[in-house]
């Protein structure tokens, strides 16, 4: 690919009219108690922008770090590391008063709504909450018509921030408007203006208490979300999950903020639900002009609601980019990987499952180079092993990710005294590994005896067929029953599964089927593993078998026009880009 | 839009303006209730105040002179107002009072009683009295529930609230209702105690010589006089058929004993477990309140903060629940032996003080987890996220979550602490005489159990069992109450208990 060039962040943010910048962010939790321990890197160093006005989706697996992230956006959480620039302020960086002041602007809407409502509170208490906090409304003043100095008294003040102000005066002749969103009627308010050479003062007074503003507000806010009025006196007992997170909506909005995290707003409530609070959702953004960042784990909600897309995968971004575009053409091999997960819904497209092997490694011991490398299905292989075959290949990658998922697993004390007393601990189990992973090979002779065997039990001749096996394959060889092998192998061939049965014994009797040039690496790795030294077989085979996916970070690669990136080293020149190495696997 | 802005919600102020009829009644009822025992009122409530007053001057200024109306500290003129106030409440009128329905008479020749109510015996008399003072008592009780209903109906603006969901579920508690109602016969014999025993403690503890007692000499046909204190004496109860005044009966002054009579020196039983159950109740209240609050704050405070915080209040808690707890009592009645503090209840109060230091551990530890659970709830981050104050989150959206909690380990642990109060006077190293204590009466009435006076020790014995019952069923009933799906909670209730009651 031609474009595959880095992404210059400042030549893109120059056209776009950005609310959020975040770069360099990290959030690495100190827990678990134990001093010296690994901090879980729950985000490790993400860049990305979110236009005013747009939804921008988070989409990957549980424990990936998307919800860490949106928490740490909305400064539930504190950045270890990196910044997040709302509307050009670092946001991280502030405390106090001016903290404070900025929640008004960024709030959260929780996963769930059982949770996340006080449930001793009335709904209209809750609504609330936050106003009161804020001391909601301003009546801060704006005065329009004059270049004279201008001050406000009485129950108002001038207004000093962005925001608009609640209140705007006309000057001369004192017409007064109220912006909507504060319940005040117009004939509530009066304004005495005097007006000197020099200066003009606006004494403001409002005959309806700061506390029955907002409690009318709570119950427009209850109409916006689509609840009635009376409501305001219930309490969340008396409400169904998707009405819970109605009220959850309307108590995020009453401050009326410009960026919202929706902490997977949907993933709890019924399917029949969902639709409607997301609609609800869309209509809010249109009426309040509202910024989205939509945290999901489900791909069809996102593709929904999302004007663009970020994948996530063990506190990264794998790629991110338009949403239909991202759908329809994933570049990322992660990011096919989870599409692939979803079935399809268009039956002609013959796209195949791709199944991971593993799980996700612990975010406290992320690996080294690019995050998905213990799974991904199209890791680069080193230059020398490019045309070993699939099967070798993948069994090496398996073993390796085996070692590296029971190097995670704690081992109980026992255990570790048995490994210290020499004894045999459960890292004997190599040799069974070792058999599942690997393909294994009979000599020609025994794999002759094989065929007749199966020939036998076919034609119903069982006893025949455990005759030539008991004649050819000698018990002593094996550690399992050589009976129940027997009889597994008989009862597989009746199944018609010839194939398995033959692998049930090849892989018992053979030997390790590996090409030479791979074998003796292979066979030092399971030796350090025989003697205990499991690390020291992580390493080695890194070492042997590593490519530049294990060594170094991948770059964001711009992947298409619209300034899509990807987070792969197969966007570079020298590589296959990730979907045509797909292909090939399918094939 | 903004010209259709409603206001439509109606305060509580123009709610009762509207219908006002329920409202009043109510109020009137009440007032007319407080009205007939106005002066048990004020003189209980200002002789609290009295004791607060006393004991924080007693704190400031460190030294005993805050004790009495008649010391010469600044704050004493404070103390000195108070008594007075507490003084003119016990002069006002007031309905269920001993001169109203006098059970203290003697007989005359012809057998019939003089001075006491309407004439009748003593023991009728006295009797009359205490039904009239728990009927008062649970009207009382009955009418605050009224209130409550009223509100409801006609006041409240909800329609349903999870409190009601509580008070259904109490209400279906036979066991936590059983509780309830000894828990009130306990405190009504605690807060009427001047009222409700046959003689008072002055007349028949504290200064028994300086009062008099008619009675009728059958010997000499005539009504003679003697003290209280010698009257005391002959009708001890010290386990011999001649001497021993057993349970409803009288003695020979003529004076009625439900429970009665102690060993020597004498006095009335009832009139010693009324006011013993007074000092009970004082210690348990006071010292629940202490630990009670500790536990609160620090339950709040490690469940928000976790992490350090909470480390510090395990190993802080730990270090006082390792303490023997029999030990530091005994230490701490040597050191403050002649400390300003112990003039409080013969060390009542000091007592109370210690109780509140040892026993906030284990209730901590009891509201910890529901502490950490609450804090976990998302409403809590929500809270945090439009920049709710930690003080404020703590107060509204965590405390409501572990009072309940808090009020059933308190009931177990009042339990424990009237047990352990027992237990130390039995020992002799609790409350010292003359300040009835429980304990004591069992302590000394020991050795007569075999005999012909084997109430002594069995009344208050029995009494004590069934108080700490009440208060341990009284609890049940509101964990059933407040947490409908706590099977297990069994176990870690009576755990409390022997935590509490381990003293
Ligand atoms: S860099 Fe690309 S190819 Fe290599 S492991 Fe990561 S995702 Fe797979």
């Amino acid at each position: 690919m031609s474009e595959t060039e880095e992404l210059r962040r400042s030549d893109r943010t120059d056209e776009r009219n950005d609310l959020v910048n975040v770069n360099g962010l990290k959030t690495y939790y100190e827990s678990g108690g134990i001093l010296g321990s690994q901090p879980v890197k729950a985000v490790d160093g993400v860049d990305f922008d979110i236009e005013r006005g747009e939804t921008l989706g988070l989409v990957g697996e549980s424990g990936c770090g998307k919800t860490t992230l949106g928490r740490t956006l909305v400064r539930l959480e504190r950045a270890t590391d990196g910044e997040v620039l709302f509307d050009g302020e670092d946001i991280t960086t502030f405390s106090g008063k001016r903290l404070k002041k900025w929640r008004r602007d960024a709030q959260i809407v929780f996963q769930d709504p059982e949770s996340s409502l006080n449930d001793r509170m009335t709904v209209g208490e809750i609504i609330q909450e936050p106003l009161d906090v804020h001391d909601w409304p301003d009546l801060d003043v704006d005065v329009v018509g004059t270049q004279k100095e201008v001050t406000v008294s009485g129950d108002g003040h001038l207004n000093e921030d962005e925001r608009e102000a609640d209140i705007t005066v006309e000057v001369p002749g004192g017409a007064i408007s109220v912006r909507d969103g504060v319940p005040l009627p117009q004939d509530r308010v009066s304004v005495d203006v005097s007006e000197s050479d020099s200066s003009v003062t606006v004494t403001l007074s409002v005959d309806v208490s700061r506390s029955k503003l907002r409690r009318a507000r709570v119950r427009e806010l209850l109409t916006t979300v689509g609840l009635r009025r009376e409501h305001y006196f219930r309490y969340p007992h008396q409400f169904s999950g998707g009405q819970r997170q109605r009220i959850g909506i309307a108590r995020a909005l009453a401050l009326e903020p410009e960026f919202v995290v929706l902490d997977e707003p949907v993933s709890a409530l019924d399917v029949s639900v969902q639709a409607k609070i997301l609609n609800l959702l869309e209509e809010l953004q249109e009426e309040f002009g509202l910024t989205y960042l939509f945290i999901a784990h489900d791909l069809s909600v996102v593709r929904h609601i999302c004007d663009r897309v970020a994948v996530m995968y063990l506190g990264h971004i794998m790629e991110i980019g338009e949403s239909d575009e991202l759908f329809q053409n994933p570049k990322n091999p992660y990011t096919r990987a989870l599409l692939s997960a979803i079935p399809d819904p268009d039956p002609t497209d013959d796209k195949r499952r791709i199944t991971l092997r593993g799980t996700p490694p612990s975010p406290r011991d992320p690996p080294k180079g690019c995050p998905f490398t213990t799974r991904c299905p199209v890791k680069i292989r080193p230059s020398e092993y490019d045309h070993l075959d699939e099967e070798t290949w993948e069994g090496i990658e398996l073993l390796r990710e085996i070692l590296r998922e029971r190097s995670r697993a704690d081992r109980s004390f026992t255990e570790m005294a048995r490994g210290v007393l020499g004894m045999e601990t459960r890292f004997s189990g190599i040799d069974e590994i070792v058999r599942e992973v690997f393909p294994h090979r009979l000599d020609p002779e025994r794999e002759q005896a094989l065929e007749r065997a199966i020939e036998a039990a076919d034609g119903g001749r069982e006893d025949e067929a455990r005759e030539i096996l008991g004649q050819h394959f000698d018990p002593e060889e094996t550690d399992a029953d050589f009976d129940d092998l027997v009889d597994a192998f008989i009862s597989d061939v009746h199944a018609g599964s010839h194939e398995q049965a033959r692998s049930r014994v090849r892989d018992r009797f053979g030997e390790m089927d590996v090409p030479p040039e791979v074998r003796s690496d292979v066979e030092t790795a399971i030796d350090h593993v025989r003697s205990g030294d499991e690390d020291t077989a992580r390493e080695y085979l890194r070492d042997q078998f590593g490519s530049v996916c294990d060594a170094e970070s991948p770059q964001h690669h711009v992947v298409s026009d619209t300034g899509r990136t990807s987070y792969c080293h197969r966007h570079r020149a020298e590589h296959e880009e990730p979907e045509v190495v797909f292909e090939s696997l399918v094939d | 839009m903004s010209s259709q802005h409603q206001f439509e919600e109606v305060p509580l102020r123009e709610r009762l303006a509207t219908n006002p009829r329920p409202a009043l009644v109510w109020a009137v009822g009440l007032a007319l209730l407080l009205l007939v025992e106005l002066g048990a009122v004020i003189s209980t409530l200002f002789g609290v105040f009295e004791l607060v007053a006393s004991v924080a001057i007693g704190a400031v200024s460190g030294a005993p002179q805050g004790i009495g109306p008649n010391s010469d500290a600044t704050g004493a003129v404070v103390v000195s107002i108070l008594n007075s106030i507490e003084q003119f409440g016990n002069t006002l009128p007031t309905l269920l009072s001993r001169s109203l329905i006098p059970n203290q008479g003697h007989q005359v020749a012809s057998g019939a009683w003089e001075g006491t109510f309407l004439g009748l015996p003593p023991a009728y008399a006295w009797f009359f009295r205490v039904v009239l003072i728990y009927a008062y008592l649970f009207l009382l009780l009955w009418w605050a529930w009224f209130g409550y209903r009223t509100f409801v109906e006609h006041y409240r603006q909800a329609d349903w609230t999870p409190r009601d969901d509580v008070v259904d579920r109490l209400r279906g508690h036979r066991w936590g209702q059983f509780g309830l109602v000894i828990v009130v016969l306990f405190v009504g014999l605690a807060l009427f105690a001047p009222t409700i025993s046959p003689t008072t403690f002055e007349q028949d503890i504290d200064r028994p010589y300086e009062f008099e007692v008619e009675y009728f000499d059958e010997e000499t046909g005539t009504v003679e006089t003697t003290t209280a204190g010698d009257a005391n004496l002959v009708s001890s109860s010290q386990g011999t058929p001649a001497y021993n005044t057993g349970p409803l009966s009288y003695d020979e002054f003529g004076r009625f004993h439900p429970f009665g009579t102690m060993n020597l020196p004498g006095g009335d039983l009832f009139t010693f477990m009324a006011y013993g159950a007074r000092v009970s109740l004082f210690i348990g209240v006071t010292a629940i309140a202490i630990s009670g609050f500790i536990a609160a704050a620090f339950g709040l405070l490690t469940a928000y903060y976790k992490g350090f915080a909470d480390l510090s209040v395990v190993v802080i808690s730990d270090s006082i629940q390792a303490i023997p707890v029999l030990l530091l009592l005994i230490l701490i009645n040597v050191v403050f032996a002649d400390h300003w503090l112990t003039s409080f209840y013969n060390g009542g109060l000091l007592l109370a003080l210690a109780f509140g230091f040892l026993y906030w551990p284990g209730l901590w530890r009891a509201v910890r987890g529901p502490a950490f659970q609450v804090s976990e709830q998302e409403w809590v981050d929500a809270a945090r996220s439009y920049g709710q104050r930690s003080t404020t989150t703590m107060r509204k959206h965590m405390l409501p979550y572990i009072l309940g909690y808090l009020l059933v380990y308190g009931s177990l642990t009042i339990g424990g602490i009237i047990i352990t109060t027992a237990a130390l006077s039995f020992l002799n190293i609790g409350i010292g005489a003359p300040t009835p204590e429980w304990g004591r009466a069992v302590a000394d009435g020991r050795s007569y159990v075999a005999t012909e006076s084997w109430h002594i020790a069995l009344i208050p014995g029995i009494l004590i069992v069934l108080v700490v019952t009440a208060l341990n069923a009284f609890g049940d009933g509101i964990r059933d109450a407040i947490d409908p799906q706590s099977q297990g909670g069994e176990g870690a209730a009576n755990e409390a208990a022997a935590a509490g009651g381990g003293g």
